[in-house]
């Protein structure tokens, strides 16, 4: 266990399903050879196959804290980094003959494949994003597999890291993450995952990831800060749930469970008997306290809408931008580097 | 979208670096990232000022040192991102390149109990650091050595393109007239340093403008005929005091992505959301209600809440009877107006009348519209005695509502619609019950044919239940703000004698209408319908209709539209003998010359192919300004390359939504590329150079008076104030010249990024939200008209549901009527819709290797499960798409998200992206409706960014097979 | 076995395996076994091997040869496929190492142990040329003392990979690594781990429990 443990929340009600977290992710770290086709940061639609293809069903893991056998997932279930044939369109001299293709053989997935095709059958179909990055858990599947040792958990903040001069890319790790959130760089044949942007964090500065995310989805802070976000989602109010913990890693990356329109019954009329999105997926993702959650959440939102307030709601809302970093709210541009 | 040219132009018209970059830059990102992990050293060891990383000590510093960087600038996306712009960005850069950006995310609190505005931003601007080094970059002026469109290039010297150019210019100013150079903007307009030259060199050559809002389809026409202008919104913080908030027709999740945080708190804060959509839509997920509608059934659904107001009596009478014309008197026999010209010889066409209980029938209000004591009758029926004795019954337009509205109960909407009438009735109740119900603001049913008869029955909903005005309430039309300098510093290169001689014609002139109880909203769009009728503003969609060739795929339209009833080309020709609308040049006036400023008409125009098989021919030159390649760069004989978004001093408009102007420095430099300025100054001193050197004095402009070529570039650079490379002193002077940005300085805002706007100006952009902009509040548009009581600029000076221009009662559309949408494209089973995408601004990322790795590397088209079963079409499978115009490939996306017979292809794909070239919208036939050829009465009259023909997309028909 | 002792051989040399040399020096047949499931370091590793086959490759023969300077050893196994560059996240290189007990007792099954450290030269298809130096003091403790001293290189043709892995017979290191002498003894063992098979790291066929005993012949004896 380490002293104290960063952590997240991600507000699923908020997430906008717009990915700039993966693309602040991928132009701040995944841009270098052997990395092209890495999205530590990742958001799908679910229900859904996801990042990678049929991660859910990939094994890892602990149940009843014994480590499972997980599978290895392909470069096909990733994504690949597609090439196009720029060149040739614009100025090879083909005219129509050409157009924008991916070069070689064509894909069947990719990190969005499945984006806002979800589940059900209309009217009453349902599906809502779930962002995704390594977890940083507690009890760490990847930390665990490696024969090496070069995983680790940092005491002062919990970042789960891979020790890339120790690391010799067995990728041992990638078949127990449960969430498959480890990729292998074939350049420098290491293991690579989510740093939890700890050079930021380092200078108080919110990772990428939750910095830049527009829908302002993402908390940041230490777990044990009664003054901090994670603390009052999490514990207090305990809206916030961790993503599978029956993978038993006890990760350290918790979600506002969302909420649907309600669904219509056979003649067309609302019905609220039942959730559009139904209860017992949402258990199977999170768990079966998803349900008070859901209630909590709800009861709030009642009392604002009578006009009353919400500390949990004003929490959620953020008024001020910066409350959602838990302190770690420091203007990146205001550092100043030297060169030495 | 043209620049509104508000001020005075009408008068005027009538008076008057590289060397970093040698190699293809995108090759070498690896290399641009700072060094490469496990080489020990890493590049440049960068220690913090703050807590020092230290020089690599082992892996960990790879990844401290590589987020560390040279200099940060202030810059943005400089694109017409609409109802997202714009947001404030850092751009990092490391050894001279960008590197990367990041949102500065410093905007404050405007209210401590609402939101802030951080930290807008959006996945394509997070990564255009990638982008503007990628291979769709233009690095040097290309001309074209092929056929047109055979992709054979050759580099050239911007001396040669320019003098070239300028020399076909000059051939076709002299011998054919000024009118046959058209100026396409596209959405790289910024209203800014970068418009700014266009604007003077347009002026100073007399050439045509398009104003190309109605083409792309946001005309918003129903808003207009309903408020006598679209431009209205709130800001985005102004959600947050909605208890009911209708998503009708958009989905702000997917396409407003720096707003969309305020809509999903002020849910948290206690608004309802309600989302009235077809599909299960991104921004249905979050609603509280989402309401499925048919695509097109939005006025059944619209008329039918109507109708549940008005039999239950829920609406707002007080509201009714002072803001819109609902009191005003209609005559039965003839189904208009009264007017004072029925009641005495010689009366005012313009007057119109109500009904009181106590005075009978009397004038309306004009110039105020407090009623004075008076209250109008809503119901009724009463005699009125005209100029020549006949005696005529009148009952007021409420009264001829709801008898209209009696057709629309749910149980009948629903049939119409698709939506249940259960859930027609509880959407009526949620809107009854409302305090204060705003809408999202959105582009999408403006592209329907009949987009205008749903957004006046969305206006009526609102109007009834007096949601305007009021914080957090009311429908709006389209959003826009910009700072009202431009006009004044493109006339500024005129002398001072000969501004104040226009300056003087113009206050005489608006005196005048002032007088006759004229707004300054309403002379603001006077001035600007007078540039149409003098063609110094052009319809863009009417000018591709006519000199284009796309009126040709409207020539079945009587087989496709049931309403119509005469062929539509017949009425073209009345509209334009009587004067409604104008088109420049005059049909059989071929157009000669046309620029493409950061414009794609090959891509953004329906039926393109039949512009390259009428337009392209009678084009001598065709020159495409840009920082990429586009499908119409692709069909140029020029390709200019433009400075990128980094690489120039930019400031640009934004809309209410988020009311702070931004800006920002040049960052870096790429090849070739030269910032528009310096290209329109190196064009008109090449015109200028060119007529000189071939002995060329003069030319005649439209409205035949001679202008001089010498002195072209004294006068473009104000006597060399503003040179080519001053385009600091540009940005600089148009604020100067801005009366909204009050204490907005240059080289403040550069920095800084953004400043809020002081007020909404004079721009005809901006004027029709008519509030005021407080620093410490939100914006909420049409206080002026509600609390201050200012007339709308309608022809009733009311917010007007009736309309009673020829056209309208021709085809049955004098109130808001459901009209079934045409089998546009002929009788085919599915409706191909679309929408704004997630993944671009208009097409500047379709082709972006990154996004086009989070969707599927190549255009898609979402198919509902039950008609792709029908077809055989698995998710994946490539598929053909037909109609009666033409035919393309696609892959198919299969969603149980998706209504069963919609198909929705999200735009702005390029043709090149699509087998054959062939691009998805070569066969959407956006027919022309005939009811927006109308014109000539008060508010129906053209002007800037609306009220002129549009095109649309929503109704196409077309089917489907495994290709 | 025998490491004759060949005169004025460059290491360049030596590291064809079709040089000439190779071609005069006895090779020895060693059976090789998986590396047993129960010492697998983590319970991860124990549970996705669970039921599944370790040490794809059985037999390895094994041929060594020093100039006085370097000794060289060269590996030839069967092996269908070819696996160098990974080009998929479940793709594997092939790999070989030889093994020695830096100090007297280290045990060769457990990669030494505490105090105990075991020397791995250790070659793998993806970095042909860049052979690795390996301490280990027990399971799941290996560490890359240097990616410098050792030198390597692999052929495969017709279905069998012919490695050479050598070294200096002394080197300079602050590392417990193993220093040798011409005409002197040391101990040694194999590992092959078949990148088809997944194998890597603790997962691979092994010489077995016993160290193999290795005489270097001494300098200026026959070629």
């Amino acid at each position: 266990m380490s002293k104290r443990q960063l952590a997240m929340v991600f507000d699923l009600n908020k997430c906008l399903g717009c990915q700039t977290c993966t693309i602040a992710c991928k132009r701040l770290w995944t841009r270098e050879e052997g990395m092209e086709y890495m999205w530590w940061a990742t958001v799908n639609t679910m229900p859904g196959r996801g990042t990678p293809r049929d991660w859910e069903q990939s094994g890892g893991g602990f149940r009843d804290g014994v480590a499972q056998a997980g599978r290895l997932p392909t470069k096909e279930d990733f994504g690949d980094a597609w090439e196009f044939n720029h060149e040739e369109v614009f100025f090879g001299g083909k005219g129509d003959s050409a157009y924008l293709k991916i070069q070689g053989q064509e894909p069947d997935w990719g990190p969005n494949w499945d984006e806002d095709q979800g589940a059900g059958e209309y009217p009453n179909s349902y599906y809502f994003y779930l962002p995704r990055i390594c977890n940083h858990c507690t009890h760490p599947a990847c930390l665990e597999a490696c024969p090496r040792k070069a995983i680790i958990k940092r005491e002062e903040d919990g970042i789960v890291l891979i020790d890339e001069d120790r690391c010799r890319g067995y990728r041992f790790c990638m078949e127990a993450c449960p969430y498959k959130k480890i990729y292998f760089n074939q350049v420098k044949k290491v293991s690579q995952k989510c740093i939890f942007c700890f050079p930021r964090v380092e200078q108080g500065v919110a990772p990428a990831c939750a910095r830049q995310c527009p829908g302002r989805v993402r908390f940041v802070g230490y777990k044990d800060d009664p003054n901090g976000p994670i603390w009052k989602l999490v514990e207090k109010w305990k809206v916030a749930l961790p993503l599978h913990p029956e993978f038993g890693t006890e990760p350290n990356v918790y979600y506002v469970p969302p909420l649907s329109p309600p669904r219509f019954d056979a003649a067309g009329n609302i019905d609220e008997s039942k959730p559009r999105i139904p209860d017992e997926y949402l258990v199977s993702l999170f768990g079966p306290k998803v349900l008070e959650a859901l209630a909590v959440l709800k009861a709030e939102m009642a009392k604002t809408r009578a006009g009353g307030k919400s500390e949990l709601l004003d929490v959620l809302i953020a008024y001020e931008w910066k409350s959602m970093f838990g302190g770690f709210d420091k203007d990146p541009a205001s550092i100043e580097w030297k060169k030495v | 979208m043209s620049p509104s040219m508000d001020r005075r132009t009408f008068l005027v018209g009538a008076a008057v670096g590289t060397a970093a970059l040698a190699l293809g830059l995108w090759r070498l990102r690896p290399a641009l990232s700072g060094g490469s992990a496990g080489s020990g050293a890493v590049g440049a060891a960068l220690v913090g000022a703050v807590a020092a990383p230290p020089p690599y000590g082992d892996w960990r510093d790879v990844y401290r040192n590589r987020w560390a960087w040279d200099k940060v600038v202030r810059s943005s996306h400089w694109v017409n991102c609409w109802y997202q712009a714009h947001c404030a960005w850092n751009v990092y850069v490391k050894d001279g390149l960008v590197w990367r950006e990041e949102q500065a995310a410093d905007y404050p609190q405007v209210r401590p109990d609402v939101p802030d505005f951080n930290p807008r931003g959006c996945q394509k601007g997070a990564c255009f650091s990638e982008r503007m080094y990628d291979p769709a970059r233009v690095k040097y002026p290309l001309k074209r050595v092929g056929e047109r469109g055979s992709g054979k290039w050759q580099r050239i010297s911007w001396d040669q393109a320019l003098d070239e150019i300028a020399d076909s210019v000059i051939d076709t100013i002299v011998n054919e007239g000024t009118d046959r150079v058209i100026w396409d903007l596209g959405p790289g307009i910024s209203l800014g340093p970068q418009t700014a030259g266009q604007g003077r060199l347009r002026v100073l050559l007399d050439s045509t403008s398009l104003d190309m809002n109605t083409e792309i389809g946001d005309g918003h026409r129903g808003a207009a005929e309903t408020f006598g202008k679209m431009v209205f919104e709130r800001s985005a913080d102004d959600y947050f005091f909605s208890d009911l908030i209708l998503i009708w027709g958009g989905n702000p999740v997917a396409t407003q992505i720096p707003n969309a945080h305020f809509l999903l708190e002020a849910r948290y804060h206690g608004a309802q959301l309600v989302c009235i959509a077809p599909d299960v839509s991104p921004s249905s997920i979050h609603a509280d209600l989402w309401v499925p509608v048919k695509p097109g059934g939005d006025a059944a659904l619209g008329l039918a809440v109507a109708h549940e107001l008005v039999e239950g009596r829920l609406y707002d009478a007080a509201f009714v009877r002072e803001q819109t014309d609902l009191p005003l008197l209609v005559r039965e026999d003839t189904r208009r107006f009264l007017r004072a010209s029925d009641l005495e010889s010689g009366g005012d066409e313009n007057v119109l009348y109500l009904h009181d209980p106590k005075r009978g029938v009397v004038e309306a209000p004009r110039r105020h519209l407090g009623l004075g004591g008076l209250e109008p009758s809503l119901e009724g029926r009463f005699e009125v005695a005209l100029h020549d004795g006949k005696k005529v019954s009148v009952r007021p337009v409420f009264a001829v509502l709801r008898e209209h509205l009696a057709a629309y109960t749910p149980e009948a909407a629903a049939e119409l619609c698709g939506t249940p009438a259960s859930v027609i009735r509880e959407l009526a109740k949620r809107l009854a019950r409302a305090k204060s119900a705003a809408m999202v603001t959105t582009s999408n049913i403006t592209k329907y044919y009949h987009g205008n008869l749903m957004e006046r029955a969305q206006a009526l909903v609102f109007a009834l239940t007096g949601n305007f005005g009021k914080k957090g309430s009311g429908f709006v039309g389209f959003p826009f703000l910009m700072h009202d300098g431009l006009n004044e510093f493109v006339l500024s290169m005129f002398d001072l004698r000969l501004r104040a001689l226009i300056g003087a014609a113009s206050l005489v002139d608006e005196a005048r209408l002032k007088l006759a109880g004229f707004t300054d909203e309403m002379v603001v769009y006077e001035r600007s319908r007078r540039s149409f009728e003098s063609g110094q503003e052009v319809s863009g969609a009417l000018f591709w209709y006519v000199h284009g060739g796309l009126l040709e795929a409207s020539e079945k339209l009587q087989d496709w539209d049931p309403y119509l009833k005469r062929p539509v080309r017949q009425v073209l020709d009345e509209s334009l003998a009587k004067g409604w609308q104008y088109v420049w040049p005059k049909p059989g006036n071929d157009p000669r010359v046309m620029f493409s400023l950061v414009s794609n008409p090959l891509r953004r125009i329906r039926a393109y192919p039949l512009l390259l098989k009428t337009l392209w021919p009678k084009l001598r030159t065709i020159v495409t300004i840009d920082w990429r390649m586009t499908s119409t760069a692709m069909h140029s004989d020029y390709v200019l390359p433009a400075a990128g978004w980094y690489e120039r001093a930019e400031h640009k408009w934004v809309t209410p939504l988020m009311p702070f102007i931004h800006g920002g420095e040049k960052a870096t430099t790429f090849y070739e590329a030269k910032s528009d300025w310096e290209i329109f100054a190196r064009l008109a001193r090449a015109v200028d150079r060119r007529a000189a050197a071939r002995g060329v004095k003069a030319f005649k402009d439209r409205a035949g008076r001679d202008r001089s070529f010498e002195g072209l570039y004294d006068r473009f650079t104000s006597n060399g104030e503003f040179g080519p490379t001053d385009d600091e002193k540009v940005a600089s002077a148009l604020l100067q010249y801005s009366s909204n940005l009050e204490g907005v300085e240059w080289e403040q805002l550069k920095k800084k990024g953004w400043a809020r706007f002081t007020g909404i100006g004079n721009a005809i952009a901006s004027i029709g939200t008519a509030t005021r902009i407080k620093p410490d509040d939100t914006i909420t548009p049409f206080t002026d008209h509600v609390f201050e009581k200012k007339p709308y600029p309608t022809l009733s000076r009311r917010i007007q549901f009736y309309l009673d221009q020829d056209l309208y009662l021709e085809l049955g559309e004098a109130l808001p009527v459901h009209k079934d949408p045409p089998a546009a494209g002929g009788h085919y089973p599915l409706q191909l819709t679309g929408g704004h995408t997630r993944w671009s601004i208009h097409a500047a990322w379709r082709d972006d290797h990154l996004m086009l790795r989070q969707q599927r590397g190549q255009p898609v088209m979402y198919m509902s499960r039950p008609d792709a079963d029908a077809r055989g079409i698995s998710d994946g499978a490539r598929v053909r798409v037909f109609n009666d115009l033409a035919s393309f490939e696609v892959m198919a996306k299969l969603s149980p998200a998706l209504r069963p017979g919609q198909l929705i292809l999200y735009h702005a794909w390029e043709n090149f992206q699509f087998a054959g070239g062939k691009g998805f919208q070569n066969l959407i036939p956006s027919p022309l409706n005939p009811v927006e050829l109308a014109g000539g009465q008060f508010h129906l009259r053209p002007m800037t960014i609306c009220l002129q023909p549009s095109h649309t997309d929503r109704d196409t028909r077309v089917e489907v097979e495994r290709a | 076995m025998l490491a004759p002792f060949v005169r004025g051989a460059p290491v360049e040399w030596l590291l064809d395996p079709a040089a000439d040399p190779w071609h005069k020096t006895r090779a020895e047949r060693l059976a090789m076994t998986g590396t047993p499931l129960v010492l697998q370091p983590t319970a991860a590793i124990r549970a996705a091997w669970t039921g599944k086959h370790i040490g794809a490759v059985e037999k390895v023969e094994i041929a060594a040869l020093h100039n006085g300077e370097v000794l060289a050893f060269r590996l030839e196994w069967a092996d269908g496929s070819e696996n160098r560059d990974p080009n998929d996240t479940t793709a594997f290189s092939d790999a070989a190492a030889v093994l020695f007990p830096v100090v007297d007792g280290a045990p060769a099954i457990s990669m030494g142990g505490p105090k105990l450290p075991v020397n791995a030269w250790y070659w793998r298809g993806d970095s042909d040329a860049q052979g690795r130096q390996v301490v280990a003091e027990g399971i799941g403790t290996s560490r890359t003392v240097d990616v410098s001293l050792v030198h390597t290189h692999g052929v495969w043709k017709d279905g069998r990979w012919r490695v050479v892995i050598a070294r200096a017979l002394r080197v300079q290191s602050s590392e417990p690594v193993v220093q040798l002498d011409a005409g002197s003894g040391a101990h040694f063992a194999v590992a092959v781990w078949e990148g088809s098979h997944r194998e890597r790291g603790g997962i691979k066929a092994f010489s077995g429990a016993e160290w193999r005993s290795l005489s270097l012949a001494p300098v200026g004896g026959k070629a």
